[in-house]
């Protein structure tokens, strides 16, 4: 336990009290891509679309955390030798992965929350606190498949490579799985591929979780597929380097 | 008990044997040097005595502990050859870290010390000198208070003064009772420091003594005068000179028994000055060595 809270205290300075590109990319792009569609783009748009549009934007900064924030933290660690001073000191690999998870979390529950107030105080959607309490609950979970991919990015992929590959990921998920304009603008072919996207999966539960309205049970099992395939890949990533 | 053991190790890749059949003991205190050219083998060892290489075949022992354990790594303190860069991470945080990790850590302030880094101890490491940052990972290395250190190439980027406080913090630590293994390409530095030499060439161990039994093996001392004499003619019949070389009144020459040519040489030597009678340096025995590809 103190291996793990010794491990995390490191990585939440350095990665969240420090690290501006988080506050940029994950806090202040998504809203202000929410306030942009729904204050100055859309005037008067419908509360519906008000809520379910700041849902959106919060996959969308979740997205952004595992593909480049998560992605480009272990790819450096790996480059810089930082996880190689992990194996070679009495330091633990598996508390590394957890303060990384832990981490990542609160990046996410720091955007739900940025994105959820500013419903709340700009837009003036009608959002009770226990509903506020539900969709943090619901983000935990539903962001545990996309971590997994995220860490796969980080670790397989080169240097030099990482930005583009997150870019690559990021903005066409984020087309085609709906999270910037309705799905159902989308050709036939595209909408069935965005429904199995993670992105769409994750919007899906956390909207209904919001609304309390539908059932969150197809999606969820969806998610949990990717969370065994995430979970296979990462283990034999995992297992091939520690085999070196 | 022994620090380290290696019997008959072997390493081989697809098309590469970078280790051959190396077997050495080394007991507690040993301040050993490993040199050879690059290529030779001397990281993929260190790596192996670190677990982060199989061997192919042969064994390995360190403090009789399986590799890689983490009983192992409160023990060891490891000197990488490449320093680590960490973004938004400042050089107090990755030592206090670090010292979280341990049994029986020296104090951060005693580290800060040790490696000449207080005044950077709140600067990012990004920020750090390539100097500052071998300092760097040298605290980490023995902030643990290791009883085996393993310094790979550790002097690389450091300025004169704190290469000489380095060195001297080196020798302290092993008369403390430390076992420390330090590969370099700087020989004169470790002809300085380490009292066993185990010099590595194409993977094989071809070496395992002191720079004294070097020396003697080599069977090589260097004479230096000044004269205004001609030499050459003698020089060049002389069995016991293996090499001569002149530049003015400069002489320099390569002899297998020095007292032998002393005694040749009786006559002349009242008119030799600044006569000087070296051992042959490590830097020369290496260089040798090497040309004999």
């Amino acid at each position: 336990m103190n291996v793990l809270i010794n491990q995390f205290t490191f990585d939440f300075k350095r990665d969240y009290l420090r690290n501006k590109s988080f506050v940029f990319f994950n806090l202040l792009m998504p809203a202000i891509f929410y306030l942009l569609f729904t204050k100055i783009l859309l005037k008067q748009a419908p509360a519906e679309f008000l809520q379910t549009y700041a849902i959106s934007m919060l996959v969308y900064s979740i997205s952004i955390t595992a593909f480049f924030s998560l992605a480009r933290l272990l790819n450096e660690d790996q480059t810089n030798n930082f996880q190689q001073l992990l194996t070679l000191m009495p330091a633990s690999r598996k508390s590394y992965f957890i303060s990384l998870g832990l981490l990542t979390t609160i990046m996410n529950l720091t955007a739900a929350l940025l994105i959820l107030l500013l419903a709340i105080g700009v837009n003036h959607i009608n959002i009770t606190f226990g509903q506020i309490c539900l969709t943090l609950i619901a983000v935990i979970l539903v962001q545990i498949p996309i971590l997994l991919a995220g860490a796969i990015i980080g670790l397989i992929v080169k240097s030099k490579n990482i930005d583009a590959v997150g870019n690559l990921l990021v903005f066409p998920l984020a087309i085609i799985s709906g999270l910037w304009w309705p799905l159902n603008m989308l050709p036939t072919w595209v909408q069935g591929i965005g429904k199995l996207t993670p992105q769409y999966l994750m919007n899906d539960v956390i909207i209904k979780v919001l609304t309390q309205h539908g059932a969150i049970l197809n999606s969820g099992l969806k998610l949990g597929g990717w969370f065994i395939i995430f979970m296979i890949g990462l283990g034999i990533i995992e297992k091939r380097k520690l085999g070196k | 008990m022994a620090v380290i053991e290696l019997q008959h190790v072997t390493k081989k890749y697809a098309t590469l044997v970078a280790n051959k059949d190396i077997s050495i003991t080394i007991q507690p205190g040993e301040l050993v040097g490993l040199i050879g050219e690059n290529g030779a083998g001397k990281s993929t060892l260190i790596k192996q005595l670190l677990g982060l290489e199989h061997v192919t075949s042969g064994q390995i022992n360190i403090f009789d502990s399986q590799l890689g354990t983490p009983k192992l790594r409160q023990l060891v303190g490891v000197m990488q050859q490449t320093d680590m860069v960490i973004r938004n991470v400042k050089v107090n945080d990755i030592l206090q870290w670090a010292h979280a990790l341990y049994q029986h850590p020296l104090a951060v302030n005693e580290v800060l010390k040790i490696t000449d880094l207080a005044a950077q101890k709140n600067q990012y490491i990004t920020e750090l000198s390539g100097g500052q940052l071998r300092r760097l990972s040298f605290g980490l290395a023995i902030i643990g208070q290791p009883q085996l250190l393993l310094l790979d190439e550790p002097t690389v980027g450091m300025d004169v003064l704190n290469r000489k406080r380095f060195w001297d913090y080196v020798r302290q630590l092993q008369q403390a009772g430390t076992t420390i293994i330090v590969t370099s390409h700087y020989l004169d530095e470790i002809a300085d420091t380490v009292n066993r030499l185990l010099i590595l060439k194409h993977g094989q161990l071809t070496f395992d003594g002191t720079l004294i039994e070097l020396q003697q093996q080599i069977n090589k001392t260097v004479i230096d005068f000044e004269s205004a004499q001609q030499l050459g003619t003698a020089f060049n019949t002389d069995q016991n000179i293996l090499n001569w070389y002149q530049l003015g009144n400069h002489y320099k020459v390569e002899v297998t028994n020095s007292d032998e040519w002393l005694q040749t040489y009786a006559e002349q030597l009242p008119a030799f000055t600044g006569l000087q009678i070296k051992a042959t340096s490590l830097t020369e025995i290496m260089t040798n060595m090497l040309e004999e590809k």
